[in-house]
């Protein structure tokens, strides 16, 4: 299991990263992010809206309500401009943590 | 059959979700989705609806973290998001606190509404008096030229100058632009059938609307008066003449003289707040109609109100410094330097400081004034301690809601601000009363006439109200805001009681305080009260019940006679006198005279031209000598002179005295001597004053009536008045016009016991809070001194001790002060009542009796409980 801080760096551009690829609401990314991380990372499913509220009043994402199914009325999140370039930043970021973790912990390649 | 239904339990956990803070609507109704989302796929996978719902749910996370992060995420940064954020929430604690704490809210509110609502009466009160003639657009060049004349020992302000002064001045001095004279007026107007006497009319030069701009309604201010004989009416004024339709163009006759007036203007009528109210103004050609010519050359005819409108340039003291010059140069026949002084007044000033008792309006009285400003501060004061009283009697009730929130992790500031919104709100709310409250005050207001003056905000001045009030709300907020949101909550939630160290000490001081106030308006009501009856009733040494006046203009001598001898005739007239005195008034017209030996030094003193009746009529005793009783012709002048006059001419009694009046050719023996009499505003002194034998131009008759049937007596007097003149009949009662010298003074008197009684209305409510406030904190004590064998009648003695013991240390403070304060009013009156100590000591026991009574209630209430259930209290 990982450690909570680090868990904590890694929601915003895994959100970001999820949303990138198209619209979405928080049950669908919750899942998906369970089955990205093949259930490595372990949230609590309520912890993914706070962060949703804080990308959003970051503009980094939007969201809008919408009936889904005809039956139930979702909150859909979507990611904007800012949100891309965050996610690029994010990008660049990792992959410079990664370069280095890489050389200091001798880690192999391919997780 | 499994009783587990999931729907149920997600409704539990919603209400569970709601009691932690953070959740919006939106946000619940999301995580609900999302938890029916897990529970279906759950279900999908095998899982039971209970297992489904409990693994969802214990999947989700605890309500507190989420709040928690909810919390974090939504705290705004900056400062204005951080209202935006919380001005929701405020109202809401708002709402229910005032719900919850409405005894208090209530008191405190409306107190304060109240004492807004008096303060802004009071406010536009005295906005109206100092924006008088201020709409005039060029008031700051206009000036009156008035003039000052040493009469018996001292200078006697006069408003108005002759016209050949006015004319003096504007031919030799440089820098005035216009001259303008108002000479009040009175005449009868006939328009078809219809008669009407007019007393208020304006007779003035043709540039009069050039320096005094006033709205037309109808025609043009710049070449109303450019014909002879014009006249502009007052809207009013038209309407009275010809209704609905145009009177531009019309003529009205002026009785008595042939001529047409032709209406060359209707303008709106004059605001209150002009120093002239005026019906209608003529131009000069219907002056120079009313007067002989030879009026307008003599310096002695002092009826022109005359207004100077200077030049960018001038200086209104560089022109007065040449007045004493030009008086000596050109009306040296009349007057010298010494004797006689001209001034500039400006425009704005007249309302206020001018203190000649003849106007064209009534004047305003700035002690007065300053009296009611002082008032509204302390009525404002009053209703803001009552608030910071109350207020912090309500939040220390909630000081354990306090320490809740503050241990959910609100801090200091949170809590700061939300005190603070409330204490706004509350001001607010009480702007909005105090203003509804003015809405329906408005008939009493109108009674008090105080109507004109309450004229609509103008933005500015609701801009300034709204400043003002946020201001005390932002002052009478932050001390018991600070002060409550600083308490730490450990402290408050583990003593079940919360007993609140210091206080008490500022809630004492706030009681004192208002206590002193209030003491300070009842005693000065009561000497404001007991100095107008004092006026009122003051002796002035003549009897004015059942004195008819008519004026008999300047009847011959013959007819006034025949006249007499034939009303006397009547048995309901019991003397008929005449004089040239106009009750009440300022004793316009003097004479200059010289004392035998004097080398010839004009000495001047007031004068009233009586015929010798004139005593009797108003049964006035002489000291010394004899009246002129009876007589209608004398071989010499003679004259009665008063004590003041004997003073300033230094005689002890008045064997052979003469004096030499400059209107005279002969020396003008001293008869009689009588008592000093106030004619005038008591206000003013007695002055010297001589009375002189001259029916002919005693201008007023006036009779002693009997107690017989009055209309048939006017009856009588008007078929005989007929008789011998042509002038129109005119009668009044002497003592209804004086009594109308008082209605200023009741007005003031009115207004000012009426705001007094706003004022303990507001302290006594605070007081009854705070009593009930008091009893809720000892409900235990009291409860626990009736088990230990107190009577209700004890408790309510101990707890009333502590509020009766304010109020006397409160009066003991205060009572110098108000001493001082009113000693100093008193002096304004030549006469006035004295300071006794009966007013002082009423005071005192009518605070204490209120006092009690405001406490009592809520005492017994407490003390008559059973002291078990006082004991569970809590």
């Amino acid at each position: 299991m990982i450690g909570k801080s680090l868990m904590a760096a890694t929601t915003r551009p895994l959100i970001l990263s999820i949303l990138a690829q198209g619209e979405s609401y928080g049950y669908a990314i919750i899942q998906q992010v369970k089955q990205l991380s093949e259930g490595h990372l372990v949230w609590s499913d309520g912890m993914l809206y706070p962060v949703l509220h804080k990308l959003e009043k970051e503009k980094l994402i939007s969201s809008r309500w919408h009936m889904s199914d005809g039956k139930k009325m979702r909150k859909y999140y979507a990611i904007t401009k800012d949100g891309l370039a965050a996610l690029d930043t994010e990008r660049k970021h990792w992959k410079f943590a990664h370069a280095i973790m890489a050389k200091v912990l001798k880690i192999e390649t391919g997780l | 059959m499994n009783s587990f239904n999931y729907h149920n339990e997600i409704s539990n956990w919603v209400r569970q979700l709601r009691k932690h803070p953070g959740f919006e609507d939106a946000d619940i109704i999301e995580m609900t989705n999302h938890i029916r989302d897990r529970i279906d796929h759950l279900l999908i996978e095998g899982l039971t609806e209970e297992e489904a719902f409990h693994k969802a749910i214990a999947e989700f996370g605890t309500p507190e973290e989420i709040s928690q992060d909810l919390l974090i995420e939504k705290r705004p940064k900056t400062p204005a998001a951080l209202l935006f954020y919380l001005l929701p929430g405020w109202f809401k604690t708002f709402y229910r606190s005032t719900l919850k704490h409405k005894f208090y809210h209530t008191i405190s509110v409306s107190s304060l509404a109240v004492g807004i609502a008096a303060a802004l009466v009071i406010y536009k009160l005295l906005a109206f008096e100092f924006s008088y003639d201020r709409h005039f657009d060029q008031h700051e060049y206009i000036y009156r030229f008035e003039a000052e004349f040493h009469q018996g020992g001292e200078w006697v302000p006069s408003a108005n100058n002759s016209w050949y002064a006015g004319q003096i001045v504007a031919d030799h001095l440089s820098g005035i632009e216009e001259v303008v004279r108002i000479t009040p007026g009175r005449a009868t107007f006939v328009h078809g059938e219809q008669e009407i006497f007019e007393k208020n009319l304006a007779v003035t030069s043709d540039n009069f609307f050039h320096v005094f701009d006033l709205p037309f309604v109808e025609g043009n201010p710049q070449t109303a008066f450019q014909t002879d004989a014009a006249i502009v009416l007052s809207r009013s004024m038209a309407v009275r003449y010809f209704g609905e339709q145009v009177a531009l163009g019309k003529t009205l006759l002026l009785k008595g003289s042939d001529r047409p007036v032709t209406v060359t203007g209707v303008m709106e009528d004059i605001p209150n707040n002009t120093h002239f109210q005026r019906d209608a103004i003529m131009n000069i050609q219907g002056l120079k109609d009313l007067y002989n010519e030879a009026f307008f050359y003599n310096p002695g005819w002092t009826s022109c109100f005359t207004y100077l409108k200077l030049g960018p340039d001038a200086d209104a003291h560089q022109l007065s410094a040449q007045f004493p010059g030009l008086i000596d140069t050109y009306l040296g026949a009349t007057f010298s330097s010494k004797d006689t002084k001209f001034l500039l007044r400006p425009l704005t000033d007249i309302h206020l400081h001018s203190r000649s008792g003849e106007e064209l309006a009534g004047n305003g009285n700035l002690s007065q004034l300053k009296f009611l400003a002082i008032m509204a501060g302390l009525i404002l004061l009053l209703a803001i301690f009552n608030y910071l009283n109350l207020s912090t009697a309500g939040f220390s009730t909630r000081m354990r809601e306090i320490a809740i929130r503050k241990t959910a992790g609100a801090n200091r500031i949170q809590i700061f601000a939300q005190l603070m919104g409330e204490t706004t709100l509350q001001f607010l709310l009480a702007l909005v009363l105090g203003i509804l409250l003015i809405a329906l005050a408005a008939p009493f207001l109108k009674d008090l006439g105080l109507l004109p003056a309450i004229t609509r905000f103008s933005i500015l001045e609701s801009l300034l109200v709204l400043i003002i009030v946020l201001t005390l709300a932002l002052v009478s907020g932050v001390l018991p805001a600070s002060f409550f949101s600083s308490q730490s909550p450990n402290k408050i939630l583990a003593s079940r009681t919360v007993q609140l160290r210091g206080r008490p000490v500022l809630r004492k001081v706030l009681v004192t305080l208002q206590f002193m106030i209030t003491v300070a308006m009842m005693v000065a009501t009561t000497v404001i009260y007991y100095q107008f009856q004092f006026i009122k009733n003051y002796d002035r040494g003549y009897n004015v019940t059942s004195v008819l006046a008519v004026p008999k203009y300047n009847m011959d001598i013959g007819s006034y006679q025949s006249m007499k001898t034939a009303l006397l005739a009547h048995h309901n007239i019991q003397v008929v006198g005449a004089s040239s005195l106009i009750f009440p008034g300022a004793l316009q017209s003097s004479i200059s005279y010289l004392t035998p030996g004097d080398n010839g030094e004009k000495r001047s003193m007031k004068a009233v031209r009586t015929d010798g009746d004139f005593f009797d009529v108003f049964q006035i005793q002489l000291e010394t000598g004899i009246n002129f009783t009876g007589r209608y012709y004398k071989e010499r002048p003679e004259l009665i002179l008063n004590k003041k006059a004997a003073q300033l001419l230094a005689w002890e009694d008045i064997e052979d005295k003469w004096l030499e009046p400059q209107h005279l050719e002969q020396p003008a023996k001293v008869v009689g001597l009588v008592k000093d009499i106030n004619f005038e505003s008591l206000q003013n002194e007695i002055i010297p004053t001589a009375f002189l034998f001259d029916p002919a131009n005693a201008q007023i008759m006036y009779l002693r009536l009997g107690s017989g049937d009055l209309p048939s007596t006017i009856e009588f007097v008007r078929e005989k008045f007929s008789q011998f003149s042509d002038n129109r009949f005119e009668h009044w009662f002497v003592e209804d016009t004086l009594a109308q010298q008082f209605t200023q003074e009741r007005a003031f008197a009115k207004i000012f016991s009426i705001f007094t009684l706003i004022s303990i209305i507001i302290a006594f409510a605070g007081l009854y809070g705070l009593s009930k406030f008091v009893c809720e904190r000892r409900t235990k004590e009291i409860g626990i001194r009736k088990i230990l064998g107190a009577s209700a009648l004890e408790v309510l003695w101990i707890i009333l001790k502590g509020f009766l013991m304010l109020a006397v240390i409160a009066y003991l403070l205060i009572t110098p002060v108000v001493t001082f304060l009113l000693n100093n009013w008193l002096s304004n009156f030549a006469y006035h009542t004295t300071l006794s100590k009966g007013i002082f000591l009423g005071t005192l026991t009518a605070t204490l009796l209120l006092s009690s009574l405001a406490v009592i209630y809520q005492v017994l209430n407490t003390s008559l409980r059973n002291p078990v259930n006082a004991l569970r209290y809590e």
